[in-house]
């Protein structure tokens, strides 16, 4: 009889012992274990990106591997391509996932031209928070990855863009200290 | 009882009749019950109870962070760490982040290379040596990989890697704060943003300084950082237009001197502070009703005669109001779940809100579409200037992609420095080219110049519309109050008068769709907008 209560004994503080190896540490946040895997022989940085909180109004953070290299705007390019795709963690989609990246340049000035395709405003979802979410999320994201971007202009197939949706007026430069 | 639940301990059957025994048997149900004696169920239960205890006990243990804070004036980050046997480890993607370094990830070796700030660092996987440019450093503990995520030591990013490339690190366990950047500096950044009624400077400092701020001295506001660290120079600004020309910092022995010098000599400075990050906040402003001599919008020989910025009303400040119900035609604006549309509920409430503006205001008020059709943001302020009104309102409803968002909000036109700049720039431009040229044909350029910049002039009265409204529509219906806002809107932009965006809800929200199609909450809206702009033109008639 007491073998069998020793064995059960045995099997819970295995199944202790299990749980609490597998179990995450508490302090990795915003980031799933696959995500934090660098690949293999590439060079590769940390990206901040910035999603749409669930308030609709403010963002939440994530930080994501990009590949590295290129010069700003290859890096910049791949940053966007992430926004696109969409968070992982909490944060909601600032981006329509069809959206297309066209170009980008980085001008002497510091102005960072993003040039998307018909996509993003064809498939937009409208209203004034969600062309500040995607103004904000667009802006804020790359002014925390590249210091050296002062401003965004961002452009459809190369022209620039009233709006995205009838409210927030996108014909001039966004210029990141407005945008913090 | 006795007997009924099997596994059961027969004194607890008979305190809580039974009801234990069921819960624990519920437990018990996938093993064969029968074949583990009393004593061993018991002993069962008393694991179970503790496994909680145990897991905890086994693993890493306290979410952590870590404080960020950069001299070089990116935004202070929190970053997570996790102790493993007493030290602190965190993600070599953050490390990353720190110094803005690429990485290489080599599996079959396991070892990581770090490129940053011209140096090379190369981690190995349980190893505490690190290897940078062409020396070993031994770390108190090792690398380690888990789950496919390299961890490192704290002393890595406080100690290793800076010492490595000349860097500047300070951390302050007490505080859990790493302050980093290429060299030290007290002062991280200086911002400068307009105010309705003023400028708003704020220095983001990297370590909580002492200051005094001198309102009597010469030439204007002085506020001195005590031991701030760090070249100053970087920090002066010269401003174009605004209540403040320029922002002078100068070194003064151990501290750093900031001067404000201001346009005009009315003024009202303030200063705050600010913790998390560590902020002093100047405030410089002009009491209501103080003339800024800015540069004029047109040159003195271009004015026509009937050309006035501020223009009023005949009767009253307040004479004509100009309604703009959004969207329209093709354009249908959001949508609801079950169909509603803004254009539709919009357009409603305008129409509502015009004929209380003329019964009870005794105003004119005027639709910039009065039926269903499409008509381009432009256009609609075009006619609010050619009709020359006093007020606009443009009438929106709001969506979102998340269902449970809601409320109403009040937005006027943001005035956004960095555009401001190049607005004037170009404007300043086109009137040398002008003046070089007093016969030629005004540039086409400038008047749109001009038209764009207008609204700044409204800017501390559409602010005050935008609140009074706010405030009114807050006492009349009960969703959420999301406040007064600024944004850059196509359709406020060039109005010569005070204007507002109002977003009446969200059509997304489904409680909030099925209020808006109701012509009672419509109602309601449209009462407390108009007892908003009644209590705007009462206080401006005031004033006069």
């Amino acid at each position: 009889m007491w073998v069998a209560v020793a064995g059960i004994v045995v099997v819970a503080a295995l199944a202790a012992y299990y749980l609490a190896l597998v179990r995450e540490p508490p302090g990795v946040v915003e980031e799933r274990p696959a995500l934090g895997r660098i690949p293999e022989g590439v060079r590769t940085k940390s990206a901040v990106l910035y999603f749409a909180h669930p308030d609709g109004e403010h963002l939440v953070r994530e930080v994501r591997e990009i590949v590295a290299g290129g010069g700003v705007g290859a890096e910049a390019r791949r940053v966007v391509e992430a926004l696109v795709r969409g968070p992982l963690g909490e944060g909601g989609p600032t981006f329509p996932p069809e959206t297309t990246v066209e170009s980008m340049f980085l001008d002497a000035e510091g102005c960072l031209y993003v040039n998307v395709g018909r996509e993003l405003r064809a498939y937009h979802w409208g209203g004034t928070s969600g062309e500040i979410l995607t103004v904000r999320s667009l802006v804020r994201t790359l002014a925390a990855n590249f210091p050296e971007v002062r401003c965004v202009w961002l452009l459809e197939e190369g022209h620039p863009l009233e709006t995205l949706g009838g409210h927030l007026d996108l014909g001039r430069a966004l210029w990141v200290d407005d945008w913090r | 009882m006795e007997g009924m639940e099997s596994g059961c301990v027969s004194a607890v059957v008979r305190r809580t009749g039974g009801a234990l025994c069921r819960i624990s048997a519920l437990g018990l149900g996938a093993l064969p019950v029968r074949a583990v004696p009393r004593p061993g169920r018991l002993a069962f239960l008393l694991i179970l109870g503790l496994l909680p205890v145990w897991t905890g006990a086994a693993g890493p243990s306290r979410a952590e962070t870590i404080r960020v804070v950069y001299t070089d004036g990116r935004d202070q980050e929190r970053l997570p760490v996790w102790t493993v046997d007493g030290t602190s480890y965190l993600s070599v993607n953050d490390v990353g982040r720190i110094f803005n370094a690429t990485k290489q990830w080599q599996s079959a070796l396991k070892r990581l290379v770090l490129w940053y700030a011209g140096s090379q660092a190369t981690l190995t996987v349980e190893s505490p040596v690190v290897l940078v440019g062409k020396e070993n450093r031994q770390m108190r503990s090792p690398v380690r990989l888990r789950r496919g995520v390299v961890e490192v030591p704290l002393e890595l990013v406080t100690d290793v890697l800076p010492d490595a490339a000349g860097l500047f690190a300070s951390w302050n366990p007490a505080t859990s704060t790493l302050r980093v950047g290429d060299v030290e500096r007290s002062v991280g950044s200086l911002r400068i943003r307009r105010l309705t009624r003023g400028v708003r400077t704020t220095l983001t400092l990297t370590e909580p300084l002492q200051y005094d701020f001198d309102s009597e001295a010469a030439g204007g506001y002085k506020l001195r950082l005590r031991g701030a660290r760090g070249e100053p120079e970087r920090l002066s600004r010269t401003l174009r237009r605004g209540l403040v020309r320029r922002v002078d910092a100068t070194r003064v022995g151990d501290d750093i001197e900031v001067l404000f010098i201001p346009a005009v000599d009315d003024v009202e400075a303030r200063v705050l502070r600010h913790r998390d990050p560590d902020r002093v906040v100047v405030d410089i402003t002009a009491p209501q009703g103080t003339e800024v001599p800015e540069p004029p919008l047109k040159p003195r020989w271009a004015l026509a005669p009937d050309e006035v910025l501020g223009r009023e009303g005949e009767d009253g400040a307040v004479g004509l109001v100009v309604i703009d119900p959004g969207h329209g035609g093709i354009d249908t604006g959001a949508r609801g779940p079950s169909g509603l549309q803004e254009k539709d509920v919009v357009l409603d409430i305008a129409r509502r809100l015009e004929v209380l503006l003329e019964d009870n205001l005794g105003i004119d008020a005027v639709l910039t579409r009065e039926v269903d059709e499409f008509m381009p943001l432009r256009a609609r302020t075009e006619m609010g200037n050619a009709l020359e009104a006093d007020l606009f309102l443009s009438i929106h409803s709001n969506a979102s992609r998340r269902p449970e968002v809601g409320g109403f909000e009040v937005y006027f036109q943001s005035l956004e420095m960095g555009e401001e700049e190049q607005l004037v720039a170009e404007f300043e431009n086109a009137v040398l080219e002008l003046e070089g040229n007093a016969e030629a044909v005004p540039d086409s350029d400038v008047p749109f110049i001009l038209w764009d910049m207008a609204q700044n002039a409204f800017m501390a009265e559409s602010s005050e519309l935008a609140e009074n409204v706010q405030e009114a529509l807050g006492e009349r219906i009960s969703i959420k109050n999301r406040g007064v806002k600024q944004a850059n809107f196509v359709v406020l932009r060039g109005a010569y008068m005070p204007a507002v965006l109002l977003e009446c809800g969200f059509t997304t929200n489904e409680g909030e769709e099925a209020l808006l199609g109701d012509p009672e909450f419509r109602q309601a809206l449209a009462e407390g907008i108009y007892r908003g702009v009644a209590r705007f033109k009462a206080r401006v008639e005031e004033r006069r």
